[in-house]
């Protein structure tokens, strides 16, 4: 049974996603650098920088509904955060991966272990160990406890991963929307903001379906415990 | 190909993968909706 606003944001979505490739392959203009294939890697750009987005705002997530787990013991706030990680976990591989494919052709290797991209892979890290802790751990408080607790001390390499930038020198490109050290042209800014508003509606969508998802395979399993009962 | 084709050709791929896993997520909601009214049936004849 899949309700009405699922319905409309599948279809917006679908809409939006149709949008924002066009606008990315074709109406953005091609930006000036002496490789043509940094020229076209550009194009990464609206894809990388959303995925971090929305890994960031996962996470975000994860943190608030580890609070409030802890704060009321509310099963409601575990799903929450177990739902957001994996969306998280998901966004966060697909920056990784778009990362080096447009390193390659730009600095000339896949990788480097500068602070921003190791601190990145740290933070996968951090909620990919976060998922196993509840794989591998039984179904109780002391799991919903656990998995709270590195919720929220996971949650602290989100701000090192975003100003590493800043607080250190580093070979990963400078921010150029939050800071005064470069701006985007207008077709370049309205693709990118664009794109973002995307991501940020795929989130929706996915976290309210892992809910839905978490939600019922939850109640069947209690469902199943009252019939051995019976 | 040139690489203008690759990355859109990567473009969309994740996104049919998202979309993918989207059609996945809906499959697997509808499975456990249909489960949970046969349970409830079977509690209430138990019962």
């Amino acid at each position: 049974m899949r309700s009405k606003i699922d319905k409309i944001l599948l279809i917006i979505l679908l809409i939006a996603f149709s949008v924002s490739i066009y606008l990315i392959f074709q109406w953005v203009p091609q930006i000036k650098a002496s490789n043509p294939a940094e020229q076209i890697a550009q194009r990464i750009f609206y894809f990388h920088v959303p995925s971090a987005w929305l890994g960031f705002l996962a996470f975000f997530v994860v943190f608030c509904g580890s609070v409030a787990y802890l704060a009321t013991r509310n099963r409601k706030y575990e799903l929450i955060s177990v739902a957001s990680a994996e969306i998280g976990v998901l966004f966060i591989s697909l920056v990784l991966i778009t990362g080096p494919i447009w390193a390659k052709p730009v600095w000339g290797i896949w990788w480097t272990w500068d602070v921003r991209l190791t601190s990145s892979l740290i933070l996968w890290l951090i909620y990919v160990a976060f998922l196993m802790l509840r794989r591998y751990l039984p179904d109780g408080s002391k799991r919903a406890n656990l998995s709270a607790v590195v919720g929220i001390i996971g949650f602290t390499d989100v701000p090192i991963v975003y100003y590493s930038i800043r607080w250190w020198e580093t070979q990963h490109p400078k921010a150029v929307m939050a800071s005064s050290e470069g701006s985007l042209a207008a077709p370049m800014f309205f693709a990118f903001m664009f794109s973002l508003a995307t991501f940020t509606l795929l989130y929706v969508y996915l976290i309210r379906k892992r809910y839905q998802l978490l939600t019922l395979e939850d109640t069947l399993n209690k469902q199943f415990k009252e019939m051995e009962i019976l | 190909m040139d690489a203008f084709v690759y990355l859109f050709l990567a473009y969309g791929f994740i996104w049919l993968g998202i979309f993918g896993f989207i059609w996945y997520m809906n499959k697997k909601v509808d499975h456990l909706n249909q489960e949970m009214t046969l349970l409830k049936e079977l509690i209430d004849q138990k019962k």
